[in-house]
């Protein structure tokens, strides 16, 4: 089965999107790889593409063609690192209460 | 079976379209902030949808994979037989991917099927329906069903029999009190209708019988008597058959071997005797 490299901050939403063209083949994904759709993917490793057709072509040829690799998964840190501050903070892991 | 994004969507805005409170939503821009909104919520309610599918097939499969099989089981089961068609391997269904549902239909050949639990194994009768009425299978269709029951039938059922016979005949002795005015000697209707309205019902109960329902000659007294014309129906004698086995008379009901029983040859098989009758009130 054909495999595709899982690059930082994406999503099997974006996966679905970069390899199929759209979203509707998320739960094949899901599938294939036994994940939950809400999975957090980890970057470098690979997904295996399941045998499913393209749902929209000119999507994924747009992508391919502009080498786009669509990247929209957004974690609780990242939300952290933008927008700082105390509120933000984790007990133990911005700073230690002694 | 969940739908699609784009159908769930348009499924939303045409609910928005006919909403009085949301007619200021009138932009047909597809980035529309409203139109966002309407995916949006499309595609949780799409997530929702598959996961539900999924929920309901995986706990399908649990429950196929755990419970033990009854003996309706085993009717469904001969019921979606498909002639002609190769098994899903290791597997008790077909692949039916790429087939309509008319072609699907047009392999199941067994229309009927009752299930007999025996001393030792099960008994199958199963018939087919031919044009108008119930016909045994053929002799390579039973082959190819009897194969298939065998692959799929739980472990330790033995044997299996799977059996698809000609109907059982039935011969029937009537003395049949007939109103004049509505009947003539023969039986047949004086204005012209019908001429065999008797056999007509006969025909037609023994057709509408259950599969593997108990024949009960009261019961068939009482459709006679629905008959127009027929003032008393009485039923001097009846004989049942089935195979090789001679005719042998009952009184009440019977149980047709092969599960179900005609009149196959009304000219020998059915008697009946006209006496005429006035109504009786």
């Amino acid at each position: 089965m054909e495999t595709v490299d899982i690059k930082p901050h994406q999503c099997l939403l974006d996966i679905a999107m970069q390899t199929k063209g759209g979203i509707d083949t998320l739960f094949a994904f899901a599938g294939a790889n036994e994940l939950s759709i809400t999975d957090n993917l980890v970057p470098g490793k690979y997904l295996l593409v399941p045998d499913v057709e393209v749902t929209d072509r000119r999507v994924f040829q747009y992508l391919r063609d502009n080498k786009i690799f669509p990247a929209n998964a957004f974690t609780a840190e990242d939300d952290a690192a933008i927008k700082g501050g105390i509120g933000y903070m984790g007990i133990q892991i911005d700073f230690r209460v002694s | 079976m969940a739908r699609t994004i784009t159908e769930i969507q348009e499924d939303i805005i045409g609910r928005v379209n006919t909403s009085a409170t949301l007619s200021g939503l009138t932009s047909t821009s597809k980035t529309a902030i409203w139109r966002m909104w309407t995916y949006v919520v499309a595609v949780t309610v799409w997530a929702v949808e598959n996961l539900f599918d999924q929920h309901k097939a995986e706990v399908t499969s649990l429950i196929d994979e755990r419970s033990p099989h009854h003996l309706r089981w085993y009717a469904n089961k001969a019921k979606d037989f498909q002639y002609g068609a190769e098994l899903v391997q290791d597997e008790d269904y077909y692949d039916n991917t790429g087939l309509t549902e008319e072609q699907i239909n047009e392999r199941k050949i067994v229309a009927f099927c009752a299930v007999v639990e025996q001393t030792r194994g099960l008994k199958m009768k199963v018939a087919k329906m031919n044009a108008v009425d119930l016909a045994p299978l053929t002799a390579t269709e039973l082959d190819a069903f009897g194969e298939y029951m065998q692959r799929i039938k739980d472990a330790g059922v033995n044997p299996l029999i799977v059996e698809s016979r000609d109907a059982d005949s039935l011969k029937l002795t009537l003395k049949i009190y007939y109103n004049p005015l509505v009947l003539d000697k023969d039986g047949a209707r004086l204005d012209g209708t019908d001429s065999e309205p008797v056999l007509t019902c006969i025909k037609t109960y023994l057709r509408n019988l259950p599969f593997n329902g108990v024949f009960v000659l009261s019961y068939l007294v009482d459709a006679l008597q629905k008959v127009d014309g027929v003032v008393i129906p009485h039923i001097v004698q009846a004989q049942a058959s089935y195979s090789d086995v001679p005719f042998t008379a009952f009184d009440v009901k019977y149980s047709p071997d092969a599960g179900y029983l005609r009149i196959k040859t009304p000219k020998d098989d059915l008697h009946i005797e006209y006496l005429p009758q006035s109504v009786i009130i």
